[in-house]
């Protein structure tokens, strides 16, 4: 008795809990199919069939605070267009990448989910993806999709070897601010798109500014190295595409004789000769120890290389006096790009209605609220902004066309074999010198050795 | 049990014996089901994972010893990753031990204050260790920083802390005696416990503070040092946190600069999640395991040698 009143008393318990740890799978539908689409909700692009669609799509993204403005407003126009579809949007700020390989495992990943460029190469081999070509052609969900609706270089970012796994979210190519300011006060022309490495150098030097204690109170240019950020291998690739180089062959399988070549480790030489030898750079520590400050806003730094992040803030920030320019040319003008998009997820048990919401925020009316946000891939809703045309923004739409593809899409091994040795290599050549050369035959020898295996 | 065969009469006795056992066993299950679903099942599971390569995606393949050979012969970071956390555990254990003692010494002694001491003293050991760690790197700031404010009054120009890959760790270890609130409050409680008659009859022997200390204090309290040692041990070993928060916080990469601060468990997260080697890193985290319970078994080997237990010499 005391046995069979124990398990029972067990049972009930592991019961309550399992029923609290269960994942909240989509709900039954309660409501109706939708009827059509009011005539007056018809989308920009395309009118969408009779979307009897219902259920719950789960939304995750890594955004927060302000950033998921355009996702909430998206959800509110969805809702307009698909009442019988409710978003839920999941958003995990910090360890979103985790979390996201945590419910693959488990198989209970966002419907939708947002992907950043440094993961498609993984995802895509790993078969968390949808395809969506047979959506965008039509022959499954109820909204097909005219991809010539987007920038085919930024539409291409989204398909691994000719299949479309994802459509864009936002995308930034680097490009350079300066403060009109500075540059006045110290007698230099302003970028033009024709600047090469040469003029940045030598702007960049009559730009630091040394008080008399020896320190500088002013930098000539904020550089990747010195954004704060450990994604900067990605800020310094136009330099070495700029000079004819590479780090990885286009097939992904070798390293050696790209990131050991001599057009890369000469432009590697370029780059951190700013910080070491001509001292125009806050390095990694000096932005460190002014943690917390944005350099460039402040006046402390006189030209900044990013991307298109931080323009929305300069431009409602009234008391700065700046403007931006396309990157330097090197040997030939290129430019890298930082992109995220939405893919939609293998395991989806809400694959059509999923789909509906993934057009709506990439191609659709939710393309416009994100676009209000950062850049859209869609051609028309960039062209309504007059973004092309924009004195701030139309320096980085020109450049688009000198964009390379990402290297990190060569290879799912891409950030373990080349990025995080390529990144310690160059901590390591900042803090203890040598010779660039032998140090990237060094990491090219050892990236060759782990692709292969 | 098959030896009861007569039916004994239900009696008021039984019944409430009944109650009484559902009770206990209702009470004591989530403790039970806590341990068996978030300790002993993830226990077992990353033991069998152990030996798997495992990318989380895909189903894991059995792999025998292969990451467990990996770490000890073939991985480059495992030496780094032991000799950074055993570096930082060695100088923060005795760091945080004496801290500790020092502040449950002053608060015994304290006549004035007392309450308001023992909470400013014991507050940070209830601060996210995130928000610590934020805090500290402010702290530490090599520019606006007050420790760096300090040493310019003596001319001495600060290091970079957590940009030096020479004083990152340093830096990190001066953390640790932040913290050490639980650890006071243990010392405070083993001080109280100590007769005062022993101090009198030392002072009419005529023994100094020293010898008081070394005599009484230290032997007295040696259970709850015990005590307290084992957990920082392992605590030490464990360091995840702020190396975690620190290390990404700036420009830079897990563990920087220069994997200066490469915790055993910053690199067991980075194979985990960035590499998708769950299998290497539960291997891994099975080493750890070895490792902690080697030296806590030595140290509680050790015990009888200078842990003194009152009630023991009664007998």
């Amino acid at each position: 008795m005391k046995k069979l009143l124990f398990a029972l008393s067990m049972l009930v318990i592991a019961s309550m809990i399992l029923a609290a740890c269960a994942p909240t799978t989509t709900p039954v539908p309660t409501q109706a199919p939708a009827t059509a689409v009011p005539a007056t909700q018809v989308p920009a692009t395309e009118v969408p069939t009779v979307p009897q669609l219902s259920g719950t799509v789960r939304v995750g993204s890594w955004d927060s605070a302000d950033a998921l403005t355009p996702f909430n407003n998206a959800i509110a126009s969805f809702k307009v267009a698909y009442p019988g579809v409710t978003v839920q949007l999941e958003d995990v700020p910090t360890g979103y990448g985790d979390k996201l390989l945590a419910e693959f495992a488990s198989g209970t990943a966002p419907d939708v989910f947002q992907v950043g460029d440094g993961d498609v190469a993984k995802f895509a081999v790993q078969g968390v993806f949808e395809p969506l070509d047979p959506y965008i052609a039509g022959t499954k969900g109820n909204d097909p999709l005219d991809t010539s609706v987007f920038y085919p270089a930024i539409a291409d970012i989204g398909k691994v070897n000719g299949t479309t796994y994802l459509l864009s979210k936002d995308y930034s190519p680097l490009m350079l601010y300066y403060n009109k300011k500075f540059f006045d006060a110290a007698g230099v022309a302003y970028p033009t798109a024709n600047w090469t490495w040469t003029d940045l150098l030598n702007a960049a030097q009559k730009l630091t500014i040394t008080d008399a204690s020896g320190k500088i109170s002013q930098w000539g240019i904020q550089l990747p190295d010195g954004w704060g950020d450990p994604l900067w291998t990605r800020g310094i690739l136009p330099i070495i595409y700029q000079n004819g180089g590479d780090i990885i062959s286009p097939d992904g399988k070798t390293v050696t004789g790209y990131l050991n070549s001599d057009a890369t480790v000469q432009a590697l030489q370029w780059y951190t000769d700013l910080f070491l030898k001509s001292k125009v750079a806050p390095s990694k520590a000096d932005v460190a120890a002014l943690s917390g400050q944005d350099l460039f806003q402040t006046g402390k730094a006189a030209m900044l290389w990013t991307g298109v992040w931080p323009l929305g803030g300069y431009i409602k920030d009234t008391t700065m006096n700046f403007g931006t320019a396309q990157l330097p040319m090197g040997k030939q003008r290129a430019n890298s790009i930082c992109w995220a998009g939405f893919a939609m997820y293998s395991k989806s048990q809400n694959k059509d209605a999923a789909w509906a919401f993934l057009r709506w925020i990439g191609a659709d009316q939710g393309a416009q609220a994100f676009a209000d946000y950062a850049l859209t891939a869609v051609k028309a809703i960039a062209d309504s902004q007059g973004k092309t045309t924009d004195p701030y923004y139309g320096p980085v739409m020109a450049d688009l066309a000198n964009v390379h593809p990402l290297p990190d899409f060569t290879t799912m091994k891409f950030n373990d074999c080349l990025n995080t040795p390529f990144m310690a290599a160059l901590e390591g050549y900042f803090a203890n010198g040598g010779d660039l050369k032998t140090i990237m035959t060094g990491v090219a020898t050892a990236a060759d050795t782990c692709l292969s295996k | 049990m098959a030896a009861v065969t007569v039916p004994l009469p239900k009696s008021k006795a039984s019944k409430r014996t009944r109650h009484e056992t559902i009770l206990f066993y209702t009470c004591i299950a989530p403790f039970i089901l806590g341990i068996l679903f978030f300790d002993l099942i993830p226990m077992g599971a990353s033991l069998v994972l152990s030996f798997t390569q495992w990318d989380i995606l895909t189903p894991p393949k059995f792999i025998g010893l292969q990451n467990y050979i990996k770490a000890f012969t073939q991985d480059p970071n495992f030496p780094i990753i032991l000799k950074v956390t055993f570096k930082y555990a060695l100088v923060a254990v005795p760091l945080r031990l004496a801290s500790g003692l020092l502040l449950a010494i002053l608060l015994n002694e304290a006549t004035r204050g007392v309450g308001f001491f023992r909470t400013a003293f014991y507050l940070p050991a209830i601060v996210s260790s995130v928000a610590a760690a934020v805090l500290w790197t402010w702290i530490l700031n090599p520019v606006y920083g007050p420790v760096n404010g300090l040493l310019a009054l003596f001319h001495i120009n600060g290091p970079q802390w957590f940009t030096d890959p020479k004083f990152a760790l340093w830096g990190l270890i001066m953390m640790a005696p932040w913290g050490v609130g639980g650890e006071m409050l243990i010392f405070l409680a083993g001080l109280k416990g100590i007769d005062k008659q022993l101090y009198e009859a030392a002072e009419l022997d005529g023994a100094g503070r020293l010898s008081k200390f070394f005599k009484i204090t230290l032997p007295m309290l040696s259970p709850a040092l015990f005590f307290n040692l084992v957990m920082s041990v392992i605590g030490a070993l464990q360091s995840f946190d702020t190396a975690y928060v620190i290390s990404t916080a700036r420009a830079g990469t897990l563990g920087g600069p220069l994997k200066s601060t490469l915790f055993y468990m910053i690199y067991l997260y980075n194979r985990a999640f960035a590499g998708s080697e769950m299998g290497y890193a539960s291997a891994l985290g099975w080493i750890l395991f070895a490792i902690i319970m080697v030296l806590t078994l030595l140290v509680l080997r050790s015990s009888s040698l200078w842990v003194f237990y009152e009630a023991e010499r009664k007998h």
